[in-house]
This record gives structure tokens, C-alpha cells and sequence, in this order.
């Protein structure tokens, strides 16, 4: 018999991969929209 | 000058990947291509090995078990040659009669009776999966520790 | 941007939280825990679908740079989609790293060990990371992606590698289970069904991220462009407002070399 707790953490750990991969592409999608980085583009 | 900026640190990560890759193929690879000998492989390179550290694979041979003040006492088998086995610390978790594994260390010493001094046991599993006979209870791995623990005892 | 084709965007994107909410309750609840490996090996129905996944990405990257190479189909927009799948294939070599980590530690009793699989796939992780920076480096579009492409394509001659170690070396990680050599999968019924779905999920899941990556790849470029000819209009003196020169000024945009030399 195995430590369940290894399954949590590596289900855990893919749903937070995959989540946080996916904020990043929306950030970097809003970062990147052009009519708006023109605008202020040192931010 | 942003731009320049930027430029290095794209060549520094570059530099980082291509040390990388040489570390894991030339340090790890080369050196762990044969992964693990065979009962058999050892015991015919003995003398040449001397005491240098390799990895031995084969199956605990069933009643072999036995705990020792400083960790488990078990045979190794490949079918044809049979080790015996010393092994400093508590063995992995799945570790059973019958389980194919692969030890970690050298002879105790040259002669031809040394037993094989392990440091690390790991477990080779298949890759055969099914659910235990009887629903919700794993009754192969736990009668397979009760007999470890059983022959430990004796 | 509205219409059939973002409607059904949407629907892919609901269809991918689907397929992987219902692998989680698969692989949780509904499958046995293994005879020998108790629930430890649950860990299978993500480490074996992202290793997947991985590998897709990295196969439509080498795809993408050889239709890039081709003259007959030479297009900037394939050097896009080589890009954005190698860093989705990056992201999820990681993840199979470390969910293998993850179950070899109750299974194996280690973290790591220098075995042909683990070293071959880490290798394989250091090679797309290390193209993702070259692509980075500043140059030309063309010559960045023909570089990028030919780069691309030694790198996938690893994938192949990975996939066969385990049958050409001895390793203490286990054969493929289905793409043994035998093609004889030794794995139990509803073991079988939730690793299988597990495929299907993270394939899907691959479709989304590519199409939101994708497009961003596509928003970079443009607004890289912009940038560039705005500063290359500032140089002229010609203060304005950012957007109408831009679009109206569009014929009249300098070559590469004039491009460059603003960047400087």
C-alpha cells in the first residue's frame, strides 16, 4: 500500500501547471494587444 | 542598449541548456547505459569488479527476508545465479518477496564468498497494471509484507 | 473576430475543462487502485497523457519548421506555430519530469536516477528550452526562422530517443504498456478506458492551448512591427500619434536593414 498523499500532490500540481500556463497566455495576450501596448508602451 | 540587454540574457539561457545537455549525456548517460547487470553478469565480472560500486537487478528470492539490526538480510536471483544480499537501512516500501529489484552497491570484499553490500534498493516494476483481486484491498502487496515481516521475525 | 469560428473556440475551450474533470473523476474514483502499486499508480493517468502531449507539441513544431524549410510552403506563419507548440511541449516535458518524480518516489523509492528514459527526457526538456531562447535571439524574420526551424528539427530526432530508450538500453523504468513492441496492452479494463480518456483530454487540451498561443504568437508579432515602425517614424521626426500613421503609412515601411538599424 502507497502514501496516497503522492497522488494528491501530483494532481495537484498538474492542475496548477495548467492553470497557471493558461493565466500567463491571457496575460501575455492582454500585454500583447496592439491598439493598447501603442498607447503606453512602457508599461 | 535595452535591446543589448535583452540579447545576453538569451545567449546566457542558450549557454545554460547547452551545458545542460552535455552534463546529462556525458556525466549521466555514458556512465549509466548499462543500467543494472544480471545475477548471472555479476557474478562472472567479479573479480574484475573488485569492490567498485555497480547496479545488480534480479527478483527476492521468497523466505530469503530477514531483518538485521542495521537493515535486511535477502537472496537475489536471476533465475540461474543467486546473490546474497546485505542491505544497510529499511528497503522502499514495495519491496516483497518475489519483487524484481535493482540494488545499489559492491562486494563486501574480493573474495568469492562476499556477499553484495547494497546502500539503496530500487523497485523495477513492470508495466502490467490490474486492480487487486479482491476489490479495494491489495491483497498481493500486503500478504507479500506480511510474509517479509513474518520471515524478518523468524 | 466574432462569428462561427470563436463560438466554436469557446466550445473547445468548455469541451477541454470537460474531458479533464472527468479524467480527475476516472482516475480518482471510478478506476481500481493497482495490485501491486496500491493507488501510487494513479499517477499514470497524468504522467503517461502529459508525456503525450509533450510529444505532440514537439512533433508539430518539427512539421511546422519542415513545411518553414519547404519553398513551395515557405510562410512566417509556420515559424509562428513551431514556436508556440515547442513552448506548450516545454511546459509539459516539465510537468512529465515531475509528476514521474512523483510516482517513482513510492513505487521506485527515489526521486530521480540516472536512467535512459530520465536522461533522455531531460536532455529532450534542455534542448526545446535552449531553442525557445534561440528564437529569442534578435535577427531578420527569415533568417530567425529558418535558424529556428532547422534547430527544431535536430531537436525532435530526440523525441523518438525517449520513446525508445526504455526498449534499446535497460531501464529501471517500465516498457510502453500500450505502444509496447508487441502491441499487446497488459492493463486492466477500466485501467485501460481512463488512461485512454486521459489521452483524449490532454489531446484536446494540447488543440486549446495551441489556438490561444497561437494567436498570441500572431498579437506579438504585430505589435513587435508596430513598435519597430514607430520608433523608425520618431527617428524621422515625425512625432504622432501612434496608431493612424501606422496603418495608413503601411507601403511605405523600410526594408529589414533600415529596421535593424533603429533597433540600434
Amino acid at each position: 500500500m502507497t502514501d496516497p498523499g503522492f497522488v494528491v500532490a501530483g494532481y495537484t500540481i498538474t492542475a496548477l501547471v495548467i492553470t497557471a500556463y493558461a493565466a500567463s497566455l491571457r496575460a501575455r495576450m492582454r500585454r500583447a494587444d496592439p491598439t493598447r501596448s501603442l498607447r503606453n508602451r512602457d508599461g | 542598449m535595452h535591446l543589448r540587454h535583452g540579447l545576453a540574457r538569451w545567449w546566457v539561457l542558450l549557454g545554460i541548456c547547452a551545458a545542460a545537455i552535455a552534463w546529462l549525456v556525458v556525466g549521466g548517460l555514458a556512465s549509466n547505459i548499462v543500467y543494472f547487470r544480471t545475477a548471472s553478469e555479476a557474478q562472472a565480472d567479479r573479480v574484475h569488479d573488485a569492490t567498485h560500486v555497480f547496479r545488480l537487478a534480479g527478483a527476492v528470492v521468497p523466505n530469503s527476508v530477514q531483518a538485521v539490526a542495521d537493515g535486511v538480510d535477502f537472496q537475489l536471483t536471476d533465475g540461474h545465479v543467486t546473490i546474497p544480499v546485505h542491505h544497510r537501512g529499511d528497503p522502499p516500501e514495495l519491496f516483497r518477496p518475489g519483487a524484481p529489484v535493482v540494488v545499489e552497491g559492491h562486494w563486501d570484499s574480493p573474495a568469492s564468498s562476499a556477499f553484495f553490500a547494497s546502500d539503496r534498493i530500487l523497485i523495477k516494476h513492470g508495466s502490467e497494471y490490474s486492480p487487486p483481486p479482491v476489490p479495494g484491498q491489495n491483497a498481493p502487496a500486503n500478504a507479500g509484507q506480511a510474509n517479509a515481516t513474518q520471515a524478518a521475525r523468524r | 473576430m466574432t462569428g462561427w469560428r470563436s463560438r466554436l473556440g469557446q466550445l473547445t475551450d468548455l469541451a477541454t475543462v470537460g474531458a479533464l474533470g472527468t479524467l480527475g473523476y476516472l482516475a480518482l474514483v471510478v478506476a481500481p487502485p493497482d495490485a501491486v502499486q496500491g493507488d501510487a499508480q494513479r499517477l499514470m493517468y497524468l504522467h503517461v497523457p502529459v508525456a503525450w502531449l509533450a510529444y505532440l507539441s514537439f512533433g508539430v513544431t518539427a512539421l511546422a519548421s519542415l513545411l518553414y524549410l519547404v519553398p513551395a510552403t515557405r510562410s512566417l506563419r509556420w515559424d509562428l506555430l513551431a514556436g508556440a507548440s515547442a513552448e506548450i511541449g516545454v511546459v509539459f516535458t516539465g510537468l512529465t519530469i515531475l509528476l514521474g518524480s512523483i510516482w517513482a518516489r513510492p513505487v521506485w523509492g527515489v526521486w530521480w536516477t540516472w536512467d535512459a528514459r530520465l536522461v533522455t527526457t531531460a536532455v529532450l526538456f534542455f534542448l526545446f528550452l535552449g531553442y525557445l531562447a534561440l528564437r529569442q535571439v534578435p535577427a531578420a524574420p527569415h533568417v530567425r526562422a529558418r535558424r529556428a526551424a532547422v534547430a527544431g528539427l535536430v531537436a525532435v530526432t530526440d523525441v523518438p530517443v525517449v520513446h525508445l530508450s526504455v526498449i534499446w538500453w535497460r531501464t529501471l523504468h517500465q516498457q510502453p504498456t500500450v505502444l509496447n513492441p508487441e502491441l499487446n496492452p497488459q492493463i486492466h479494463g477500466v485501467m485501460a478506458t481512463t488512461l485512454l480518456w486521459g489521452v483524449v483530454a490532454f489531446t484536446l487540451l494540447y488543440v486549446t492551448l495551441l489556438r490561444h498561443r497561437y494567436r498570441l504568437a500572431g498579437l506579438e508579432e504585430q505589435r513587435e512591427e508596430l513598435l519597430l515602425h514607430q520608433a523608425v517614424l520618431e527617428r524621422r521626426g515625425i512625432a504622432a500619434d501612434p496608431l493612424v500613421p501606422v496603418l495608413s503609412d503601411a507601403q511605405s515601411l523600410p526594408d529589414t536593414q533600415t529596421l535593424s538599424e533603429a533597433q540600434r
